[in-house]
C-alpha cells in the first residue's frame, strides 16, 4: 500500500525551483494588492490632490511607513510557511522599527504645534473610518496569502495568520494612502497603525482555521 | 543502511532538482523512520499509524515547497510528522468507544481484570482539574512527548510537566488513601 503511494509519488517529482516559494508569495501579494486597488479606484476613489501631494513629504512617508511594514513582515510569514520555521530576533526587531519611528516623529509633530491644536492632528476628517477602511481592505490580500500559506506547511497557524495579516494591513493602509488626505503624522501613526494591527490580530485569530493542511 | 541525515538531506535536494529516483528512495527511507515514529506513540493502533505515514508521505511530497535548502532536512520532516499527528489526535480524540463486534473481548475473563483497573484509574482521574487529567492522559497514557502535549492542548510546556507532576502525586496520594480504607474495613 504505502509502497505503491511512494512509487505515484516519485512518479510525478518535478524540479522546484529555487525561488519558488518567494513567487508563490509574491504572486500572492499581487493578486490581492491588484483587487484591494481596484476597490479602492471603485469605492473609494483617489485622492483628487494626487499630483500635487507626490511632491510632498507627507505621502511618500505614509508609503513608506505602510510598505515597510508589509515588506518587514514578508520574510516572518516566509519563515513560519515552513513547518520547522524559526525566527529570530532580528526580523521582528527591523519590523518594529517602522512604527517606533513613526512615533518619534509623532513626538516632534506634537511639540511643533499647540497644545490646542493636538485634537485636529488625532482626530482630521475621516478617524472615524480610517482603520476600519484599512481592515476592509486588507481582506481580498489576507485571503490571497491564505490561500498561499494553506498550500505550504505552516505549523504554527496563529503566527502565520498574524504574519499574513500584517503583510496585508500593510498593502491595504498603502492602497489607502492613494485615496487618504490625511496630512497629519500623529493621524496616521494612530489609525493606520490601529488599522494595520487589527489586521494583524484578525489574521492571527483566524489563522488557524483557515490555514490548516 | 541506515538513513542518515546527510543521506536523506542529499537524497532531499537531489529530488528538488528532478531526480525522481533519489525521491523515491528518500520516501521509502523516510516511510521507515515515520512508521517507528507513529507506531511509538500510538501504540494500539498500527492501521491508524499507517494512516499518518501516508499522509505525511504525501504532504513532505506535495509540500516540498516549504523545504529551505540551506536547513537540515529531518528537523523539517519530523515537524510535518508531528503536524499530522497532533492534527489526527485533535480530530480523532473523542469519549472512546467500543465497536459493538469487539463488545464479547472484553467481557473475556482474562482482560476483566484490567478492565476493572483502566476503570479505577478512569475515576481517579475524573477528580483532577483538566488540565492535570490531559497533561497525564497524553504524556503516560498516549505516549506523547511534552512538547507534542504542550501543543495539542495549548498549555505551555512548563505547565504539562507541571500538571504531570501535581497530577501524578495527588493520584498516588488518593490511591494511598483508599487503599488504607480498604484495610481498615
Amino acid at each position: 500500500m504505502t509502497d505503491d503511494l511512494i512509487a505515484k509519488l516519485a512518479a510525478d517529482t518535478a524540479a522546484v525551483p529555487r525561488a519558488a516559494l518567494s513567487r508563490r508569495f509574491g504572486l500572492g501579494m499581487v493578486v490581492g494588492a491588484v483587487v484591494c486597488f481596484a476597490l479602492v479606484l471603485t469605492w473609494l476613489g483617489l485622492r483628487p490632490d494626487m499630483d500635487d501631494a507626490m511632491h510632498g513629504m507627507r505621502f511618500w512617508m505614509k508609503a513608506s511607513y505602510t510598505l515597510w511594514v508589509a515588506l518587514a513582515s514578508l520574510p516572518l510569514a516566509i519563515a513560519f510557511s515552513r513547518p520547522d520555521g524559526r525566527v529570530g530576533v532580528t526580523p521582528w526587531l527591523v519590523l518594529a522599527f517602522a512604527p517606533v519611528f513613526m512615533l518619534a516623529m509623532t513626538a516632534m509633530e506634537l511639540m511643533r504645534t499647540p497644545e490646542s491644536r493636538w485634537m485636529a492632528l488625532v482626530v482630521g476628517s475621516s478617524a472615524m473610518h480610517c482603520s476600519w477602511r484599512i481592515l476592509l481592505l486588507s481582506i481580498p490580500i489576507f485571503g490571497a496569502l491564505v490561500w498561499v500559506f494553506k498550500r505550504l506547511a505552516p505549523t504554527r497557524l496563529a503566527m502565520a495568520g498574524l504574519t499574513a495579516g500584517l503583510i496585508a494591513g500593510g498593502l491595504a493602509a498603502t492602497m489607502y494612502g492613494l485615496h487618504c488626505q490625511e496630512p497629519a503624522v500623529t493621524f496616521v501613526t494612530l489609525w493606520y497603525t490601529l488599522g494595520m494591527v487589527a489586521a494583524g490580530a484578525l489574521g492571527a485569530l483566524v489563522g488557524p482555521r483557515l490555514m490548516r493542511w | 543502511m541506515t538513513a542518515s541525515e546527510d543521506g536523506l538531506k542529499a537524497l532531499m535536494l537531489q529530488g528538488l532538482d528532478g531526480d525522481a529516483a533519489a525521491h523515491s528512495r528518500l520516501l521509502s527511507e523516510l516511510a521507515r523512520l515515520l512508521r517507528a515514529y507513529f507506531v511509538r506513540r500510538l501504540f494500539n493502533d498500527p492501521a491508524e499509524a499507517e494512516d499518518l505515514v501516508q499522509e505525511t508521505l504525501i504532504a513532505v511530497h506535495t509540500r516540498r515547497v516549504s523545504f529551505d535548502r540551506s536547513q537540515p532536512f529531518t528537523p523539517w520532516a519530523y515537524a510535518m510528522a508531528r503536524y499530522k499527528l497532533i492534527d489526527h489526535l485533535r480530530r480523532t480524540r473523542r469519549r472512546p468507544s467500543v465497536p459493538l463486534e469487539d463488545a464479547g473481548v472484553l467481557l473475556a475473563p482474562e482482560d476483566t481484570a484490567q478492565a476493572t483497573a483502566g476503570a479505577d484509574l478512569d475515576r481517579l482521574m475524573a477528580d483532577l482539574p483538566e488540565k492535570q487529567r490531559a497533561a497525564i492522559r497524553h504524556t503516560k497514557l498516549d505516549g506523547l512527548s511534552v512538547a507534542e502535549t504542550a501543543a495539542l492542548t495549548g498549555q505551555s510546556e512548563v505547565s504539562v510537566k507541571v500538571g504531570v507532576h501535581r497530577g501524578l502525586k495527588s493520584l498516588m496520594s488518593r490511591i494511598r488513601k483508599s487503599e488504607e480504607g480498604q484495610d481498615d474495613g
